[in-house]
């Protein structure tokens, strides 16, 4: 008998442990403003078994001249491209203070310019809309008013399919937080800590941050695991954080500057990247997660989200998929 | 969504930011409730350029267009669109111009700014002007004479309705151009183009066949393209700025399109901005070494050291080794000044980073913070050499300033001297502004400020550039960031003058200034503030100095200087007594401390600021909220007061002088010892000695007070080692236990106090936050307790109250 459980102990484990799950699909996020592609793309898209992309495709912010949610940053991708032959999803962005300042008017004509927009942008693409995706970090004071947004997002278009994008604060922290009413979450496991903290070992995404955000019961709607494979370098000088600087994921060999641990590279002489003057004794910590942490968390998705049948990568950068090749490789399976 | 997390926070924290700069008057509770939420996250937001100090900026104040181009940390390009005409005033007053007198600018501009392509064409195709009647723009141009003026509105019009996507829905952001109407609008405006019609007429036309083109794009056009270019290009009408842009976007390939945007932003006025924000430091690096155009190389190293955080002088002198006229020479040579002045000034006199201390990361190799400083003031010589030779070639009033203030910054005042007292005054107000600061602060370098002649020679200065009719701009502190002109003078003189020790008079100048620092303090605005009043002098002022303080704001006959650093707004007295009263404290005076509080009015912290929520009721001598049972002498106060709270101490004191036994003794020793602990960042009289707490607060003695992290505490070194470290708390506790001997029930009390005071000793020590040991610091005492009093009845509550002291005295875990 002891012997049986063992077995299926072990079995049950290595099929954790398998990546590549038959079940689960993947899926990117399109975060680029207008076509950003290389030869190699549609080769990156058939090798890596990517099956949609999520596209960001406007922001939405408070004017304070107009008084109203104004759209920007709207995305110039054009048709063709390497992506439109997979499933393409609209995802706008909502600063939460639109969601604070709009009346009910103002929301009712929001809904209303959202399903507008997708619908324009999927015209664009040669897709009819089947799904929207909403990404706002609400908070517990807007919660009520971003919620009857998607509310009249699904009565407005009840054959679309809804997500919001959730953070690991209000996953965890549902009572007050709230869940958003929509046919499924996209649960966000980066920006976990304060990039200021000059002993934060990576603000980005830890395995061990985001432990921090396990729950005791399952969330109420299903979810979508979001693993974040992009990165920056978090400036400090004399342990005052400065900004990010944006480079590539390995410094190493770079006359300007020296690693001095794991993740911290000291500038050795003063130098300009990206209009950013960084000078000598400034430290950079390396915040692109570790291949192993992402490894090790998606090893524990079913444990996280029992259920989830989706991993979405943030976000297509062809730069940082190489970077990222053989941990998203691991993840999704041959 | 990643960009959104860090320019969500940066927004938060820059509302917070703007909210302290407008309301100083902020309620502690306020204050202390977004420090307890925020301040291990982020603390208050600085704008891009608030930790630079500036002195020295005349350069773009006669050529506002180039204030986007100054100098900034993070190319952070602010400019007040205010500060110039902008083209679309230009544009409405050429209309003004061909059209009659009768025609008003506002209706021009309303008709084209204002009105929407759609109903300006419904009236134009049905030819009903009503919605229009009383636009004297509209009955010019409806008159049959002006026909032709009419058909071009309308065709612009038309031609901006193809891009107007407003109450079309927000998919309408995703349609594509609408090519066919703006092909046939292309067609029309060449025509046109071509027509005799009046130059103003033919001139917007070829604009707006170049728009068209660019939307609409066909390389066929390319000859069209280059023929409607030159023409406009070799006008003067806001036309010829529009169409370089244009022009320049047109341009395929990317170096020809850079070539034109660097002629464009030379040329236009108006799009400045625009083609500066369109050309990469890349592309110019690229086209300086390629091109064979002399002109545009010049430009292009110009506008790349425009772009340049870092050090530029190889471009300067290379833009002026070959065009010594160039007009951008002063904005470069300025911008270099304030980089300068960044680095060898702002950590200086704001307090903002690099600070000359230890690095965290770099503790174990040489110091870069001072190399940079050595590196910064070499590179000062080497640019006030290079400056010397430009100002030999041409003397110039704003190249003898800039030296001047070289000569300043390198600490050779003389020769600062020797230029701007041989100098006429200039004539024209702003370059005056400049060398009366410049002037300013030559005597503030070089003279004994102390003196009193010197000081009224300040006065006389600030007094004639408040008389300048734009000094308010120097005054505000929220002209631009960062603040420069006088308030930088102003906060360096205090800085200056609090090297001197002189504290009264630079923390009122400090308050003048009004210049935001590393520090948290603010200047008063507000008769309801109270922490703004004295949160200079709380940090860096003694006893004494209130009453130099209190002196000159009672005096009748102020001096010159003394009206000068007069605040428009004091405090109420009580304030400063306060104050001084609480500095005694903070120098362990309480008799003092005493003095100074008789003259507040017994109800005065039951009202004022936020004492009443953080002075105690009970006795200071009672610690029950730490051991939960009661101790001390069990007195109540009547009301919130550090006058009682003083009182009790002093009459403890009193009690321990008359005390016969060392029984006796022990026990007033315990309670000072409580009352110390109790007015120390643990206790609950916390107040008596801090205006303010944190859950942050200190990485250390001294300087922690820096707002980079939020600090509310005071600064003093000395003191803070009964503040934060509990000096005489622990000393009074160890002499309380010496005189219990012999009293077991006394001395169990003693040493239970003493293990609570020796753990919160460890609270701030740098080695035990970086332990890795997994449980927090647990006093050798409470063992001793356990070892020796045990069978106390004393150790017996103990133990019910806390069970934990109990474990850790018997040793159970």
């Amino acid at each position: 008998m002891n012997r049986v459980i063992f077995l299926f102990l072990a079995f049950s484990l290595l099929h954790a442990c398998s990546p590549g799950k038959k079940d689960t699909a993947y899926a990117f996020y399109y975060w680029q403003q207008a076509n950003s592609f290389s030869d190699s793309t549609s080769h990156w898209i058939e090798g890596l078994n990517i099956s949609k992309f999520y596209v960001h495709i406007m922001d939405v912010v408070w004017s304070g001249e107009k008084q109203q949610p104004t759209p920007t940053a709207i995305t110039a991708l054009s048709t063709p491209n390497p992506i439109t032959g997979k499933s393409l999803i609209p995802v706008i962005f909502i600063n939460n203070e639109v969601i604070d300042k709009a009346d009910s008017t103002q929301l009712q004509e929001l809904t209303i310019n959202l399903l507008s927009a997708a619908h324009g942008f999927m015209d664009k693409m040669g897709k009819p809309l089947a799904e929207l995706q909403i990404d706002c970090d609400w908070t517990a004071k807007t919660r009520d008013k971003y919620f009857l947004l998607l509310q009249q997002l699904k009565q407005s278009s009840p054959a679309t399919t809804y997500a919001a994008t959730i953070r690991l604060y209000p996953y965890k922290y549902e009572r007050q937080m709230g869940v958003p009413p929509v046919d499924y979450g996209a649960l966000m496991f980066y920006n976990l800590t304060s990039i200021k903290n000059p002993e934060e070992e990576n603000s980005i995404f830890t395995y061990k941050a985001s432990s921090q955000y396990r729950r005791s019961g399952p969330y109420p709607i299903p979810l979508k695991a979001i693993l974040p494979i992009f990165g920056w370098y978090a400036w400090f000088r004399n342990n005052d954080y400065k900004g990010i600087v944006y480079e590539s994921p390995d410094l190493t060999g770079l006359p300007f500057c020296t690693r001095i641990s794991k993740t911290k590279f000291r500038v050795l002489k003063d130098t300009v990247i990206n209009g950013l003057y960084l000078r000598n004794g400034d430290i950079l910590r390396n915040e692109f997660p570790d291949t192993k942490d992402l490894s090790a968390l998606n090893k524990n998705l079913d444990n996280l989200l029992p259920g989830n049948n989706e991993v979405i990568f943030y976000h297509w950068n062809e730069s940082f998929l190489q970077h990222y090749s053989t941990a998203i490789k691991e993840i999704t399976g041959p | 969504m990643k960009s959104y997390f860090i320019t969500g926070m940066k927004a938060f924290c820059n509302t917070i930011a703007q909210l302290l700069k407008k309301l100083p008057a902020l309620s502690l509770s306020f204050i202390l409730a977004f420090v307890f939420s925020a301040a291990l996250a982020c603390g208050p937001g600085l704008f891009e350029d608030d930790a630079r100090f500036c002195l020295f900026r005349p350069s773009t104040i006669n050529y506002p267009q180039l204030s986007a181009m100054q100098y900034s940390q993070k190319l952070f390009h602010y400019f007040n669109r205010e500060d110039f005409e902008s083209e679309n005033t230009i544009n409405c007053k050429e209309w003004q111009q061909v059209t009659d007198k009768t025609v008003s600018y506002n209706d021009i501009f309303n008709l084209q700014y204002h009105t929407s392509p759609d109903s300006f064409l419904a009236a134009y195709q049905a030819q009903k002007w009503e919605n229009f009647n009383g636009n004297s723009f509209v009955k010019w141009l409806t008159a049959k004479k002006n026909r032709r003026f009419l058909e071009y509105f309308a065709t612009a019009k038309a031609i901006e309705r193809t891009q107007d996507i407003t109450d079309k829905g927000w998919g309408h952001y995703f349609h594509k151009v609408e090519t066919s109407t703006l092909d046939s609008l292309k067609q029309v405006c060449y025509t046109r183009y071509k027509k005799k019609l009046p130059a103003f007429l033919r001139l917007r036309y070829g604009f707006q066949f170049l728009k068209c083109a660019y939307y609409a794009v066909d390389p066929n056009d390319q000859p069209k393209i280059d023929e409607v270019f030159k023409t406009l290009a070799s006008n003067s009408s806001i036309t010829s700025q529009w169409a370089y842009i244009y022009y320049a976007l047109l341009q395929q390939e990317n170096l020809q399109q850079a070539h034109y945007l660097v002629k464009a932003f030379d040329i236009c006025d108006a799009k400045k901005y625009r083609a500066f924000s369109l050309l990469s430091v890349a592309t110019l690096d690229t086209l300086a070494q390629t091109t064979g155009d002399h002109y545009i190389r010049v430009m292009a190293r110009a506008i790349a050291a425009m772009k340049n955080p870092g050090r530029s002088l190889q471009d300067i002198q290379f833009v002026f080794d070959n065009d010594p006229a160039n007009k951008y020479l002063p904005l470069l040579i300025t911008r270099e000044i304030n980089k300068l002045e960044d680095w060898l000034y702002s950590p200086e006199v704001l307090y903002f980073q690099p600070f000359l201390a230890e690095n965290y990361f770099t503790t174990t190799v040489d110091d870069p913070v001072r190399y940079n400083f050595e590196y910064d003031k070499k590179y000062l010589e080497e640019f006030l050499e290079q400056l010397l030779r430009i100002q030999r070639f041409k003397s110039t009033t704003f190249l003898n300033i800039a030296v001047a203030h070289l000569y300043n910054m390198s600490h050779q005042h003389s020769s600062a001297r020797d230029i701007l007292f041989n100098m006429e005054e200039p004539v024209v107000k702003e370059e005056r502004i400049s060398f009366l600061l410049e002037k300013l602060f030559t005597i503030v370098n070089s003279k004994p400020i102390q003196a009193d002649e010197v000081k009224n020679e300040i006065a006389a200065l600030v007094e004639k550039l408040g008389k300048l009719d734009d000094a308010e701009r120097y005054y505000s502190p929220y002209y631009s960031y960062p603040a420069g002109g006088i308030s930088s003078v102003l906060l360096y003189l205090s800085r200056k003058y609090q090297a001197l020790g002189q504290t009264v008079i630079a923390g009122l100048l400090y308050e003048k200034a009004g210049i935001r620092t590393n520090e948290y303090i603010y200047p008063p605005y507000g008769e309801s503030n109270f922490y703004g009043f004295i949160s200079y002098f709380e940090k860096y002022a003694g006893p004494e100095d209130i009453d130099e303080l209190l002196k000159l704001k009672h005096k009748t006959n102020k001096t010159p200087f003394e009206q000068m650093i007069n605040p428009a707004i004091w405090g109420q007295d009580e304030i400063y007594y306060d104050l001084k009263g609480t500095l005694y404290i903070r120098r362990s005076d309480f008799a003092s401390a005493m003095e100074a509080f008789r003259k507040l009015p017994d109800n005065f912290w039951d009202t004022a600021y936020e004492f009443k929520a953080y002075l105690p009721l009970t006795s200071v001598s009672d610690v029950e909220q730490i051991i939960s049972f009661p101790t001390g002498n069990q007195k109540k106060y009547t009301v919130a007061s550090k006058k009682q709270v003083v009182a009790d101490v002093l009459q403890i004191e009193t009690l321990l002088q008359q005390a016969k036994t060392n029984q006796q003794k022990a026990l007033y020793t315990l309670w000072l010892a409580n009352a110390r602990l109790n007015i120390s960042y643990f206790g609950k009289a916390w107040m008596l000695y801090a205006y303010g707490k944190t859950s942050n607060e200190p990485s250390g003695p001294g300087d922690s007070y820096h707002f980079a992290y939020y600090y509310i505490n005071p600064n003093n070194t000395n003191n803070t080692e009964n503040y934060y470290y509990l000096k005489d708390a622990r000393r009074l506790y160890e002499q309380a236990l010496q005189l219990a001997k012999g009293d077991n029930e006394l001395s169990a009390r003693c040493l239970l106090m003493l293990s609570v005071c020796d753990e919160y000793q460890h609270a701030f020590d740098p080695a035990e936050s970086n332990s890795t040991s997994t449980g927090p610091y647990r006093s050798p005492f409470k063992k001793e307790l356990g070892r020796l009093y045990s069978k106390t009845k004393f150790f017996e509550t103990v133990a019910v109250s806390c069970p934990d002291v109990k474990a850790d005295a018997i040793g159970s875990r």
